[in-house]
């Protein structure tokens, strides 16, 4: 008897290990919470507006395309500035096309195609100040590989929750707080 | 007399003027396609639109602007990041190397040349027969090894690139070529380096306290974006680069 509850302990741990490490190989933490990359799901937000709005302060921003005189500042996955530069010495931000997802550009004549989560969505910028969306591909970028996040929105990070399909369908991944008790992997 | 002398002097001017423009424009894209930076992962090139990402090449055709047809997907590669057109050519900067593809009449891509590096980030844009690309490491890139460097590879034949020098550098991103002149955003600032000889570039200037992280080179004047900021420099005068204006709207 004595020796039955001595060995509890290490029987509990050894279910315990055997149930986290069963359902989960990637399992680090023990307990609480960590940062690491967390699934968006589809119908968790309203992804598949471009909408356009008055300028904004810069902040987040990396990537640049230039066309006639406009430049166009990408807010990595916000949207996109819109600068009026026929001053160089006077650049004026004219507008801010919202749209979600977004990371890169490229414009040929007055057409911009810009990614917007999983899709790709071509933009009528004849007037700058007036950018319109005319099409749209849908699916073209997946979110994820294997279960994990595609490398464009890996980032620096090395951890990632798992996905729950039960949750839908996985178009994109952000960096947050995650619930260490629950799967999670390591890239 | 005198009237004649100045219609003269100014269609002279003029047609000189023009024929300046005309040289310059041997650039990768045609006037209809806008200007990318270093870390641009889409490139158009004629009547086809190319997005990269992790090991995928997404073809598509633009012939119609405002209806894209999706032409297919190749597999160019492992953890690309960057791509760079130029001329018929298709430069993929990845996390272990540059991969140089050449695109054929229908829209595809066959890959020439790999060239190896270190586990880390690198852009990489051309210009002529060379190939400029930076490699940086730290927590971003995962490598433990500390390379931070700049190489300049001759790429007169896209199946065999050499390299022809490094150039030391604290934490190179986006960078540009006009020319003899390169333009590097690195840690502190934006590096300016005379490259005429490929292998012994000089940095002519390091304009330290400019938020630069990728750049885009235009007529004589340079879209530097940071992480906060647009910062535009003239280097018509490459001996005294001059900044021209800042924006941020803060």
């Amino acid at each position: 008897m004595k020796n039955a509850t001595k060995r509890l302990p290490f029987l509990l741990l050894f279910l315990w290990l055997l149930i986290v490490q069963v359902r989960c190989p990637d399992y680090r933490y023990p307990y609480g919470f960590g940062s690491a990359l967390v699934p968006i799901y589809a119908d968790s937000v309203k992804i598949h507006k471009v909408v356009v709005e008055a300028p904004r302060a810069l902040k987040n921003t990396a990537k640049i395309y230039y066309k006639d005189s406009t430049i166009y500042i990408i807010e990595k996955d916000s949207g996109i500035h819109v600068i009026d530069n026929r001053l160089p010495a006077m650049p004026k931000s004219v507008r801010f096309i919202k749209m979600l997802g977004c990371q890169d550009i490229a414009i040929k004549g007055s057409i911009m195609y810009a990614d917007n989560f999983t899709d790709l969505v071509s933009i009528d910028v004849t007037n700058p100040n007036q950018p319109k969306m005319v099409n749209r591909i849908t699916g073209i970028y997946p979110a994820s590989a294997d279960g994990k996040p595609a490398l464009r929105y890996r980032g620096g990070y090395t951890d990632y929750q798992c996905i729950d399909t039960a949750k839908g369908k996985v178009i994109a991944w952000t960096y947050g707080t995650v619930d260490t008790l629950k799967c999670h992997g390591k890239l | 007399m005198r009237k004649y002398a100045f219609f003269i002097a100014l269609s002279s001017l003029l047609t000189i003027s023009w024929a300046c423009s005309k040289d310059a424009g041997v650039s990768p894209t045609t006037t209809d396609t806008g200007k990318g930076g270093s870390l641009a992962r889409f490139a158009i090139v004629g009547n086809f639109m190319y997005a990269v990402s992790d090991w995928e090449l997404k073809i598509y055709n633009i012939t119609t602007p405002n209806a894209p047809q999706f032409v297919a997907t190749q597999q160019v590669g492992w953890s690309i990041e960057t791509m760079f057109a130029y001329g018929r050519n298709l430069f993929l900067g990845s996390r272990n190397g540059v991969y140089l593809y050449e695109i054929q009449s229908d829209g595809s891509v066959v890959r020439k040349s790999f060239y190896p590096h270190f586990n880390s980030c690198d852009p990489v844009v051309a210009e002529g027969q060379f190939a400029y690309s930076t490699i940086r490491s730290g927590v971003e890139c995962r490598t433990r090894d500390t390379i931070n460097q700049l190489e300049i590879l001759d790429v007169s034949d896209i199946s065999k690139p050499k390299s022809l020098s490094i150039v030391k550098m604290t934490f190179p991103i986006g960078l540009g070529i006009d020319g003899d002149y390169l333009f590097v955003c690195d840690k502190e600032g934006l590096r300016i380096l005379n490259v005429a000889d490929r292998k012994n570039p000089k940095e002519i200037h390091y304009l330290k306290g400019i938020d630069a992280v990728d750049v885009i080179v235009l007529d004589k004047n340079l879209l530097i974006i940071g992480k906060e900021k647009l910062t535009q420099i003239s280097y018509k005068n490459i001996a005294n680069p001059m900044v021209i204006s800042t924006l941020n709207l803060k």
